[in-house]
């Protein structure tokens, strides 16, 4: 009967730590495809930097890291061909920003909807001016059909979320004349 | 023996899920086009469902540091920046601030300024006020003029 009791409590403890065990949103999902900037190109280089992003911890939720947002955006640029070089660095003729603001995730549920608002500014590198710059809040869903791994699906919820905001701000970017 | 090594096992567990609790975040960005030296009056805009007044705490703060603010639920347009932010609340034998993020917005276009976060989970939890302190200390940190 003790032995039972400790049995318990040790599975209870993995299934903890399993279910904490929470991936960060990957880069290749957030990015978007090809065809999400209608075929614009501006003839100019561009380097892209992230700030506000944060590391996914051990018993974390899902996070959205600078490092594989920016790598979501540089892809999303090189898939679109939205400008004609994406460069490291700050040797471009543009620098585009992205600070994330907020990453709203819930704790429980079915459906997950995880609400991301980030900052988006593109500046012409020689001059450092604000060329464009705006606020884009959207939001991302996942539901059982997604995944009934809860840790899954909030996952797939925060990359959604990221993926909508990189084709609101790409698509911000095609509109302008620069 | 067989007890003993789900003791230990369950001991090791527990041991994880302890360190899991100790996270401790502080950071703050500012837009490269912002000046804050140059930020004079502020809003702060009460969240709707804010049971802790952390509003006040925040203009309390600011008025402290210099900086003429007022708070309310409305928006305001005349002032240098509009400031809002996101408190997280969690209970753990008492309730405490989780995490603190508060951002220094452009009142025309809704644009962030700067931000500043804080997180300190249960072990290292901090109160309220200073909370306050640390997430607009990191966003001032060359100092208000």
């Amino acid at each position: 009967m003790r032995h039972q009791g400790w049995h318990l409590l040790a599975a209870l403890g993995i299934a903890l730590l399993v279910a904490g065990c929470a991936a960060p949103a990957g880069p290749q999902a957030m990015a978007i495809p090809q065809a999400s900037t209608a075929g614009k190109q501006h003839p100019a280089s561009v380097s892209v930097t992230v700030a506000g992003g944060t590391e996914t911890g051990t018993l974390d939720s899902s996070n959205i890291s600078n490092a594989d947002l920016r790598t979501a955006i540089e892809k999303s640029i090189t898939q679109s061909n939205l400008f004609k070089e994406v460069v490291q660095g700050r040797s471009g003729d543009y620098e585009l920003a992205v600070t994330v603001i907020q990453l709203s995730k819930p704790m429980f549920g079915a459906t997950f909807t995880v609400d991301l608002e980030a900052a988006w500014s593109l500046v012409r590198v020689p001059d450092k001016r604000a060329v464009w710059r705006q606020v884009i809040k959207t939001s991302g869903t996942a539901t059982t059909s997604d995944s009934l791994v809860g840790v899954t699906r909030l996952r797939m919820a925060v990359e959604a979320a990221a993926r909508t905001n990189i084709q609101q701000g790409l698509g911000a970017i095609a509109a302008q004349s620069l | 023996m067989r007890s003993h090594r789900l003791g230990a096992l369950l001991a090791i567990v527990m041991l994880m899920l302890v360190q899991g609790c100790a996270i401790n975040r502080a950071t703050a960005t500012v837009d490269p086009s912002a000046n804050l030296p140059a930020i004079k009056r502020v809003h702060v805009v009460q969240l709707q469902e804010d049971g802790y007044n952390v509003n006040q705490t925040i203009a309390d703060k600011l008025n402290a540091m210099g900086i003429v603010a007022t708070t309310s639920k409305d928006k305001r347009t005349d002032v240098d920046a509009i400031v809002t932010y996101w408190d997280k609340w969690y209970w753990d034998i008492t309730m405490y601030l989780l995490e603190l993020t508060i951002v220094f917005r452009e009142p025309a276009t809704d644009f962030p300024l700067a931000t500043g976060n804080s997180m300190h989970t249960s072990l290292t939890r901090k109160s309220q006020q200073e909370m306050v302190d640390e997430v607009l200390g990191n966003i001032f940190k060359g100092g208000v003029k």
